[in-house]
């Protein structure tokens, strides 16, 4: 494991690296920032400016703007309660109100340090998580990547809200049918082309990220008037705390940040529900007279989600770096920018690219560290990007992501199929589907594919394998509880609510 | 519209005409006379996933779910998104015949006066600084940009 981390260490301290860390840390940040832009938008938006670099560097970059990112969102989220990211929504309950009463400077100070404790605490337990279950996960076959690529994206649709399970797999759905668009690579045979040219190669999965997210944000930008609040700007001059605040928020960040690890893990919980789950255990714990202030400004109530949120994202690199299965939207577009560099995730990656896993790890903490020392006190600079006008915002986040797919394929036809896609996620937006299931389903199609392929094949084309082996039957019989169950709670509670109204 | 008529059915409906249309398509999958033996081949998948799709769109046509205020869709800025859709799409056209340079000022520069900026010098010095900075960089990292047919021929 030193080993590991020392060669981590070697590839990410380089001039190059170290710059990329910078860059991807001040890039995320100013795009998390911008309201609707989440990390799965900034991902998207730099990872044509990545193709030039080797895995492991434009890794580095990806993982400093994940994280830059998240702590633009909670800066919005802080400075106008605008969050640019579901993650950081619960950072605003405590944030906004310190900010009105002009501890912006402190609330920015908490959220940056909390942030900083939860994924550093994360990341320990990541690097001792990872490798053995990177070994463990060797053990796994066809089948089981099957199956365990169904049970995580039922988890994604099992996690949304209550009502909206249906829509999430049903997007989960229709990203699947995506994903079989152009040439079957067994086959050699093409699917659902239409005959065009232009669709051989398959929809790229950069182009549906960027039509879905940074695409479509921009479009609702545009449809959706702007909120009035957020005209007024805080002054933030002071971003220290006092040794009684230290003291206060220490054991809500320790909390929190084993919370959100764990919920991080998970695929499809993430950054949103442990941000959520933090806040609400921690409003249970704290004392009565902290618990008053929860809502109205508590620190505490500000650590708690943001370093619940930071471990979360640490811990959703575990499912993607040991079983190469992303648990969320962003994991998935991660995943996906791995694949691109030729890079394949799951337990071969720690043993075939050590210099990769490793440096991926190693780098999220420099990521981590960066935010610290030079984007906090940055932060009244690169806040002033909220008081650029829409008009002149909106065209420029959809230059940038039609470019970013046009520079990958120089082929115009893109343009207009980006557009078509970016039209019905509006659509589907705007009647309150979601659209991470989708990408993620897009992203798990080939490979869901290939091992069902292979799992068939090796058991002479029955699906006896679903049965044969103990750890198959397992993760059959969790996969089917995970899909039923929410099924059966779907319809029982709204049939009561019926007969009883 | 009908109270029946939720976002979830509307939707519902889209998705169970676009999987039996899926499935269709599926069956002219081309097949060669050895795949067409094998238990997996090239449709077996877009089978399983326009099932499924046909059975959860079902389910949302059939279960029970909220209903939808569709009055909130009323309020949305329509206008101007279309414009902006329409400019968007006539970039991609333009790109090919007019070029980089030409196309993606007017693009900027017409973006920034539909949305509502008024300011001529803004709109001008925005829209130029953005493709002039975009152009040198794309220049520095030996990234050709089509300068575009019609200066081609020109030239």
């Amino acid at each position: 494991m030193i080993d590991g981390i020392l060669l981590g260490l070697q590839t990410v301290l380089t001039l190059q690296n170290l710059g990329l860390v910078l860059a991807g840390c001040a890039a995320g940040t100013l795009i998390g920032m911008l309201p609707g832009l989440g990390p799965i938008s900034a991902i998207a938006l730099m990872i044509p400016v990545t193709y030039g670099f080797d895995p492991a560097s434009g890794m580095i970059l990806l993982a400093g703007v994940y994280y830059g990112a998240i702590f633009g969102g909670s800066t919005s989220s802080i400075l106008i309660n605008a969050p640019g990211v579901a993650g950081t929504v619960a950072t605003a309950f405590d944030g906004y109100p310190l900010s009105q009463q002009g501890k912006a400077g402190k609330a920015l100070a908490v959220a940056a340090y909390a942030s900083f404790a939860g994924g550093t605490i994360a990341a320990i337990f990541l690097v001792l998580a990872a490798p053995s279950l990177a070994e463990l996960s060797l053990a796994f076959q066809s089948a089981d990547y099957f199956v365990l690529m169904l049970l995580g994206l039922a988890l994604v649709a099992a996690f949304s809200e209550r009502g909206d399970y249906l829509k999430a797999i049903l997007m989960t759905i229709v990203g699947l049918m995506l994903s079989t668009v152009g040439t079957d690579l067994s086959a050699g045979v093409q699917r659902f082309t239409f005959g065009r040219m232009d669709l051989i190669d398959g929809i790229s999965f950069l182009l549906l990220a960027m039509a879905t997210f940074a695409l479509a944000e921009a479009f609702m930008m545009v449809l959706k008037p702007a909120p009035k609040a957020g005209t007024q700007f805080p002054t933030y001059a002071d971003l220290s705390l006092s040794r009684e605040d230290v003291k206060r928020i220490v054991p809500s960040i320790g909390r929190s940040s084993v919370l959100g690890f764990l919920v991080g893990t998970l695929p499809g919980a993430g950054a949103t529900i442990a941000s959520f789950l933090a806040y609400g255990m921690e409003r249970n714990i704290v004392s009565p007279a902290e618990r008053e202030q929860f809502g109205k400004g508590s620190l505490a109530g500000l650590a708690a989600p943001e370093a619940a949120n930071n471990a979360a994202c640490t811990g959703s690199f575990v499912p993607l770096l040991t079983l190469g299965i992303p648990g969320s939207g962003t994991t998935a577009i991660l995943l996906g920018a791995l694949i691109a560099y030729g890079v394949q995730p799951g337990p071969r990656l720690f043993i075939d690219a050590p210099e990769v896993f490793w440096s991926v790890i190693v780098s999220m903490y420099f990521g981590n560290v960066i935010l610290l020392v030079l984007n906090l006190p940055l932060i009244p600079q690169i806040a002033r990007v909220l008081l650029l006008p829409r008009p002149i915002l909106v065209p420029l986040i959809m230059f940038f992501s039609v470019m970013g797919v046009y520079l990958v394929s120089f082929n115009s036809f893109d343009i207009q199929l980006m557009l078509m896609i970016a039209v019905a996620a509006v659509v589907l937006r705007l009647l309150a589907f979601p659209m991470a299931p989708l990408l993620l389903g897009f992203i798990l199609g080939g490979m869901l594919e290939d091992n069902l392929r292979r799992a068939i094949t090796l058991s002479d084309g029955s699906w006896s394998f679903l049965w044969d082996r103990p750890l198959t039957l397992v993760l059959v019989i969790v996969t089917t509880v995970v899909i039923i169950t929410p099924l059966i709670r779907y319809t029982l509670p709204q049939k009561r609510l019926r007969e009883t109204g | 519209m009908r109270p029946w008529l939720n976002n979830l059915r509307v939707v519902g409906i889209f998705f169970l005409l676009v999987s039996l249309g899926y499935l269709w398509s599926a069956q002219s999958i081309p097949l060669d006379f050895w795949s067409e033996q094998e238990a997996f081949n090239a449709r077996s998948l877009p089978y399983l996933i326009g099932i499924a799709c046909v059975i959860i769109s079902l389910l949302m046509l059939v279960l029970p779910s909220p209903t939808f205020d569709w009055s909130q869709l009323r309020e949305l800025n329509f206008v101007p998104a279309t414009m902006m859709l329409a400019l968007l799409s006539a970039y991609g056209f333009m790109l090919d015949k007019m070029g980089f340079l030409f196309s993606t000022f007017c693009l900027l520069a017409a973006g920034f006066l539909l949305l509502g900026e008024r300011r001529p010098l803004r709109i001008l010095l925005v829209a130029a600084g953005v493709t002039g900075i975009f152009w040198l960089i794309m220049d520095l990292l030996g990234i050709y940009l089509n300068p575009g047919d019609l200066f081609l021929d020109w030239s």
